[in-house]
């Protein structure tokens, strides 16, 4: 279960089912967040893609062979859920394994939101935490990022462009949330729809379903609460606690999430709140 | 007291404490650290007001809001290149929720979603009307007028000499108002040699045409509950994919069964109920075979179709299930029961489609499935194939007599609509060699059918203007170059996109000045209509791109051009015109089916809105989200081969291979995938440009400048889904 | 010989007056140019009369006319020359600064280059409606009250980092009550005194 301190927790349901793999929602988050292109791209280690859509395929001969789609965001992991190697951690604490390695305090965990921040003018490029993300959703920028012939026009002023030498990674479109408090502030309501990632928005197909997971009016929580037996996370046996959850009705793509070797029986774990 | 050394030191360290005691070394070190975090050459983009305006791209039949931002301050590093910054100007592009057929969702494709940079990105950007100075071989600026009298002095010489017919066209699309404005110049010039991007739009029209009587049909995809898909990539960029995906989203959440058939287990294959792997190219005689089963089973509709008995002929002696075993690759049982489940389901319906690149694909197959919907009833039933409603559009404004004298001044020569025929008669000059071509907002030494076929033609061509956003394959062929807007710099607008069962109209308009010396296709072929003067101007009296569009949409302008699309607003039901199975056609078109070549592999390009394939180009964020299934190396295209056949062909993951037709070859990196058809290599397409900028100049091999176009065996149109090809280790 | 070596000259605690006098001396010229040699006075591009505007001005218009909320909440901060234009479409007083204003920007179509005082760095987030609607500040607990003043207060620029005196504070000595400092520790104090979220995302963007 998520840890549930605060007032909100948000996080994100993606239907695997529903994901074309198209990259949409990549790229939807790449002119949302200012992701610049370097000039060789598949130099995969060097690229930095906040939400990568990961393919998987369920390795058997032609013609069974089907293929299905992970996209990744970061996973904004509560941590301390005594997950299959952590059986007794602190419940009350969060162990975010970014979070806890940080030297220089660029990265923490918002008790309020439940959102892992990373600000990438504190950050000092020791690149600790891009080593103890287990799922590679932190990038390191090895290059300034060149904006060539009049490209820097179409950055956006919500969100800071990076440097080299500093780590950044996917906020769960902070801004969105400052953005929508803002309105609320001014006389507005704030909405389940008011604050939506931006790969939630752009996904064509409705597979990502973005919202608080502790409100259960949000649709993520219906979703959760409806399909539980369908849901899963990525990585779950590490106990990272992630607030991204995933849904299939394919059992080979619920196997993909994990390290399971051949014949294990898949964990389930309870889900929902 | 003597001033010596102990009384300086004394002194000294007094100084060195007293300004210790001061703010200065303080405020000195916490302002170094600050200036250690000042990074000028990192863009600080300016803030502003935000609006959102509604547009249409139409590349992808996408209706979006793009975000503007209107900037007090400009940052004294922003790009600024003639001193006047510029203030309003578009963060992003996002979907739009109010558009009817996205159900909501407000989603787009990665094309829509970074149509920003293709805009912005200034070195591939046609900017200013250039002319090739051809002993230099550098382009110099000219004026617009300039230019304008230099292409109408020129287009008026040949007319003059009577030699209209050499003046060959171009353009992306036949169907939208800048191809319309093409077409109405080109016939009132007299040149019969007009041609446009292949598309399977036309196929379908001409199917539909042929056996209903009515060329304007879609498949209602959203009320379909059983949907049987004859090859087509339905999920990787079919009509517009918006749409398609929120009908795909219905039928998840409706319980909508998709039954897939296609050679490779592609992400419509995996997300369908149940694919069907069957032999590339074969939907055809698939949907034959289906056919006769329905036929034999008496599963098929009541009703008059004419031809019935020709039709029933045809399937029980060339395609019964068992004589469609050996092309499809199926058993006659899988057919059967395929054709039973198809021939019991409600609210089924069979779809044909396009190939990679909206390829237009045969007329017989097109023509199979058209028959296998009408033996299953479901024309102009919910679920069904429907007939389209009209557009609300007025054609054109041409005097009567201008425009028939135009038409009758190009009748008089033979000429070619077919870009293939054309390349290949221009090129053998039978019966004469073209002096001027002039492409209009498209890319035909990219994109093909046979790219290398039509940049050989162009390289021929005397006198080669382009009306083009970018310095593009074919732009970079041209003697001149006219700056074209993109769809967020000039008006414009599309049309239904293929096979939607509802007629839809795109438009966008001008919301931005990027490149301000840019005009639409439109306005600069009217500009040029003007300045020719007689049947042309006379066929064209229009002042403007804008002007045309107003007088097409009359009241319903101002409100179109706000909302940026107009949809109709029921699929009409109900179908009341005969059925002709023509089933010769059917055996003609079919009957001539490539056989293999006696070459190792078939090369098939994979579709994918990833590497997008239309008039637009890939953009540098859609290259970021390639992974290495797609490119590899920076420049290495990877072809997928089904790990059997390579072992046969004594190759290994990640092999380097060089992939050889007889259109060209390209190098490649080998990846085993089950899922790929044994005796098949694909590829993607959409990569290999030869132009772009560093972002996607080199990135891999295209796949129409390898593919070998053949001609319709009816209509005569490119076919190019299918290629043979030899694969050496390198 | 050795004796004579060993042997100490007396020395007058008198001297260390000139230990004193090093450190009166140097701590005052640190006290005295510590803001000039950092900072440097920039103009601004013209003189803003905000008395002259005001309520109680011939303009008589209010804050908020000018230094508005947007619909979504985000403060517009200091306004376009399109609202200077509403009224300046043509001169209409005898001030240079006016004639200036219409004949270079409004007629050149050109943005005011202002030097703002409050600009904080690309990477903070500052929500206007956070602590004027939210927490019921007012503008002048930061901006002081210049909402009256006849001239422009002069714009330092720190000649280092590049950023305004405003963000470092005018005393020199650093502290001032209520606290005029914009720096990321001020914001942090405050918001720990009111009991607010502190957590990075706050104000990072």
């Amino acid at each position: 279960m998520p840890v549930a301190t605060g007032e909100h927790l948000y996080g994100m349901v993606i239907d695997v089912d529903k994901c074309t793999g198209c990259g949409a929602c990549s790229v939807a988050c790449m002119s949302e967040n200012n992701i610049g292109t370097l000039p060789d791209e598949t130099d995969k280690i060097r690229s930095i893609t906040w939400l990568r859509v990961y393919q998987i395929d369920n390795g058997r001969p032609y013609p069974d062979t089907e293929v299905a789609f992970f996209p990744r965001p970061c996973m904004h992991c509560g941590g301390s859920w005594g997950g299959f190697f952590q059986q007794d951690a602190d419940p009350e604490g969060h162990h975010t394994p970014c979070v806890s390695v940080c030297p220089a305090t660029a990265t923490d965990y918002d008790d309020e939101t439940g959102i892992v921040s990373q600000i990438p003018t504190r950050c000092i490029g020791c690149r600790y935490c891009v080593a103890a993300c287990p799922y590679h959703a932190r990038y390191f920028n090895w290059y300034d990022v060149p904006w060539p012939g009049g490209l820097e026009q179409s950055l956006s002023p919500y969100v800071a462009p990076r440097m080299r030498g500093v780590v950044e990674k996917c906020t769960f479109c902070y801004h969105r949330y400052q953005q929508a408090r803002d309105k609320e502030f001014a006389g507005g309501e704030f909405g389940e729809m008011d604050y939506q990632t931006a790969c939630t928005e752009a996904c064509p197909s409705g597979a990502i379903t973005f919202g608080d997971l502790n409100n259960p009016e949000h649709q993520v929580s219906k979703l959760l609460r409806q399909r539980h037996k369908h849901a899963f996370r990525l990585l779950e046996r590490l106990g990272t606690n992630p607030k991204v959850y995933y849904m299939t009705k394919r059992e080979w793509v619920r196997k993909r999430a994990d390290n399971y070797l051949p014949g294990e029986k898949i964990h389930r774990f309870a889900v929902g709140s | 007291m003597d001033w010596d050394r102990r009384a300086f030191v004394k002194f000294a360290v007094g100084g060195v404490t007293g300004l210790h005691l001061s703010p200065l070394v303080w405020k000195l070190m916490d302002d170094v650290s600050i200036w250690t975090q000042n990074w000028s050459w990192v863009p600080n983009p300016a803030d502003g007001a935000l609006a959102k305006a509604n547009s249409f791209n139409p590349a992808t039949g996408t209706a979006v809001k793009v975000r503007l931002i209107n900037s007090r301050i400009i940052p004294k590093d922003a790009y600024n290149p003639d001193g006047k910054a510029p203030r309003t100007r578009a963060i992003r592009v996002e979907g739009n929720p109010e558009y009817p057929l996205g159900l909501g969702i407000g989603g787009v494709v990665p094309q829509d979603a970074s149509a920003l940079q293709n805009a912005y990105l200034g070195d591939v950007r046609v900017k200013a009307p250039m002319v090739l100075d051809k002993t230099t071989g550098v382009y110099k600026e000219i004026s617009w007028g300039a230019a304008i009298d230099m292409v109408a002095g020129k287009l008026a010489q040949l007319k003059k000499a009577d030699q209209a017919q050499r003046v060959v066209a171009f353009g992306d699309n036949p169907d939208n108002t800048t191809g319309q404005i093409l077409k109405a110049f080109m016939a009132a010039y007299g040149s019969p040699n007009l041609a446009f991007a292949p598309r399977a739009e036309d196929t379908l029209a001409l199917a539909a045409g042929l056996m209903l009587s009515q060329p304007e049909i879609g498949f209602d995809l959203l009320g379909a509950k059983y949907i049987l898909s004859l090859g087509t990539p339905l999920l990787e960029g079919f009509g517009a994919p918006v749409a398609v995906r929120a009908a795909f989203t219905k039928w998840r959440q409706g319980g909508a069964k998709l039954v897939q058939v296609e050679d490779r287990a592609s992400v419509t294959a995996s997300q369908a109920a149940k694919w069907v792997a069957c032999a590339p190219g074969s939907q055809g005689v698939l949907a034959l075979a289906m056919c006769q089963v329905l036929l034999a089973k008496g599963l098929a509709a009541e009703g008059s179709l004419n031809g019935l008995d020709d039709f029933k002929a045809l399937v029980d002696s060339k395609f019964t299930p068992k004589a469609a075993a050996h092309a499809t690759g199926l058993k006659p049982v899988a057919i059967e029961a395929l054709a039973v489940e198809f021939g019991q389901a409600k609210q089924a319906v069979a779809v044909c489609g396009p190939g990679p690149g909206n390829e237009p694909g045969r007329l017989g197959d097109f023509m199979a499935v058209l028959a296998l919907n009408a033996l299953k009833g479901n024309l102009g039933k919910p679920g069904g194939v429907v007939v389209r409603g009209a557009l609300p559009l007025k054609p054109l404004a041409a005097p009567a007599g201008a425009s028939a004298a135009g038409l009758k001044g190009a009748a008089r020569y033979a000429g070619h609509s077919n870009p293939l025929t054309m390349a290949a008669a221009a090129l053998a000059g039978d019966p004469y060699k073209p002096k001027m071509a002039i492409i209009a907002g498209a890319n035909p030494a990219y994109r093909g059918p046979q790219a290398g076929t039509f940049a050989k033609m162009l390289r021929q061509v005397p006198f080669v203007v382009a009306i083009s956003s970018y310095l593009d394959e074919s732009a970079t062929l041209a003697d001149l170059l006219l700056p074209a807007g993109t769809f967020l710099e000039s008006w414009g607008d599309a049309v239904t996109p293929y096979g939607q069962a509802q007629a839809s109209y795109g438009l966008h308009k001008p919301l931005l000045k990027i490149q301000p010396k840019s005009k639409a296709v439109g306005d600069a072929l009217l500009m040029l209509a003007a300045k020719l003067g007689g049947e042309v101007a006379a066929a064209l009296p229009y002042k403007s791109m804008a002007e045309a569009l107003k007088a097409r949409l009359g009241d319903g302008f101002k409100k179109v051009a706000e909302k940026g699309w107009w949809v109709q607003e029921k699929v009409s039901y109900g179908f009341n015109g005969s059925v002709d199975l023509q089933a010769a056609t059917i055996a003609k078109s079919l009957g001539h089916q490539a056989a293999s070549h006696g070459h190792s592999l078939t090369l098939a390009a994979v579709p994918s809105l990833r590497t997008c394939n239309n008039s637009e180009p890939i953009t540098p964020h859609m290259i970021k989200i390639l992974t290495d299934d797609t490119l590899r190396f920076k420049d290495q295209t990877v072809v997928e081969i089904n790990p059997e056949t390579a072992k046969h062909l004594h190759l290994h993951d990640g092999d380097l291979v060089t992939v050889d037709s007889t259109e060209g070859g390209f190098q490649a990196r080998v990846k085993f995938f089950a899922g790929a058809r044994p005796g098949m290599l694909y590829m993607p397409v959409g990569l290999g440009h030869t132009a772009f900028g560093f972002y996607r100049r080199g990135r891999g091999g295209n796949y129409n400048a390898v593919a070998k176009a053949e001609a319709d065996a009816v209509t005569g149109l490119p076919v190019w889904g299918l290629t043979p090809v030899h694969v050496r280790k390198v | 010989m050795t004796e004579q070596g060993h042997e100490h000259k007396r020395r007058s605690p008198a001297d260390w007056w000139l230990f004193v006098v090093g450190l009166v001396l140097f701590s005052a010229i640190g006290w005295v140019v510590t803001p000039a040699i950092i900072y440097a006075e920039k103009p601004q591009p013209l003189n803003f009369n905000h008395k002259l505007h005001g309520p109680d001005g011939d303009a008589g218009k209010s804050c908020e006319d000018c230094h508005s909320f947007r619909d979504d909440g985000s403060f517009a901060g200091i306004p376009r020359v399109e609202s200077c234009l509403e009224c300046h479409e043509e001169v209409m007083g005898e001030t240079p600064d006016e004639k200036k204003l219409v004949e270079v920007y409004i007629k050149g179509k050109k943005p005011i280059p202002w030097r703002v005082y409050a600009k904080q760095p690309p990477c903070v987030y500052f929500s206007h409606a956070a602590h004027v609607k939210n927490a019921g500040m007012e503008c002048t607990e930061c901006h002081g009250d210049h909402g009256t003043t006849e001239k422009l207060r002069p714009y330092q620029e720190n000649r280092l980092t590049g950023y305004s005196r405003d963000i470092w504070g005018w005393a020199i000595h650093g502290w001032a009550d209520p606290p005029e400092r914009m720096k990321m520790d001020d914001c942090a104090d405050c918001h720990r005194e009111n009991g607010v979220r502190e957590a990075c995302f706050v104000c990072h963007k």
